[in-house]
């Protein structure tokens, strides 16, 4: 897609997950969107899972998009830098 | 004459004003009386108030300690089950740190590797893919099992409640 290598995809698709899932602060995921649509539903262990893969999808796809990474190196620093950026700005999963 | 009758008037005024004195004194010992039967009523009512008070606080202090019973019987009846969250704590806590880690590392040695080792970057990336998953269910899960539990509790210290007060 986009002239881009598919591994680069799965790069950033586990670089996203990776710093996601490290970013968990006292049980709060460090950005959240199905938790401001549907709180009960973002509050249960699947909703949780679905959110993690949701936001490191996007995030490979748009990493990728937007940096063209030619390199595996690039495509990690991609995916590292798409959840690095949204987690800084997001107040709270909760919303608050 | 009227020097006779003027010494007859001085000395009628002077009994006029001592029957008045003497009335005088009297009111005034009623209405000392009063005074201090006054501030008697006044100090009871102070006393009354000032028991009154510490009665209510005495029920306070009975309710809080009735209440703090009760916790204390619902800790000792579920302790086991207070026991096994807290083993589910730190163990969920030890598998995030060491699977977030280990997978943080093998991110960040899969971009190290590219450079040097081209053939390290799949393996290396799956190990950190395979960890962070992993790590990730687990907490999940071991959260849920808290949650699970402490829902238990509470539903058993809702009904101890009713039952208590039924």
């Amino acid at each position: 897609m986009f002239g881009i290598d598919r591994s680069y995809y799965f790069l950033c698709f586990i670089a996203a997950f990776v710093l996601f899932f490290r970013l968990h602060k006292n049980g709060e995921p460090p950005f959240a969107i199905i938790g401001h649509i549907n709180p009960a539903w973002g509050e249960s262990a699947w909703g949780k899972l679905c959110e993690a893969m949701i936001f490191a999808i996007l995030g490979a796809l748009i990493g990728t998009v937007l940096t063209i990474p030619t390199s595996p190196a690039q495509a990690i620093a991609a995916g590292l830098g798409w959840t690095g950026l949204l987690s800084a700005t997001a107040p709270s999963a909760g919303g608050e | 004459m009227k020097q006779r009758q003027l010494n007859e008037l001085l000395k009628a005024i002077e009994q006029d004003s001592s029957v008045v004195s003497t009335k005088n004194e009297h009111i005034n010992n009623v209405l000392s009386k009063f005074y201090l039967d006054q501030k008697n009523i006044d100090n009871s009512f102070t006393s009354f108030a000032n028991a009154h008070e510490s009665l209510s606080s005495f029920v306070k202090a009975q309710e809080s300690l009735s209440s703090l019973a009760k916790a204390h019987e619902l800790v000792s009846k579920n302790n086991d089950l207070l026991n096994v969250l807290k083993e589910k704590e730190r163990l969920e806590k030890r598998i995030f740190t060491a699977t977030s880690n280990t997978a943080l590392i093998s991110t960040i040695g899969a971009a190290i590797s590219a450079s040097f080792l081209p053939a390290a970057v799949i393996p290396a990336a799956i190990v950190a893919g395979l960890a962070a998953i992993g790590g990730y269910v687990s907490k999940l899960k071991l959260e849920h099992d808290a949650i699970e539990g402490a829902k238990k509790i509470l539903e058993q210290a809702n009904s101890d409640s009713i039952s208590t007060k039924g």
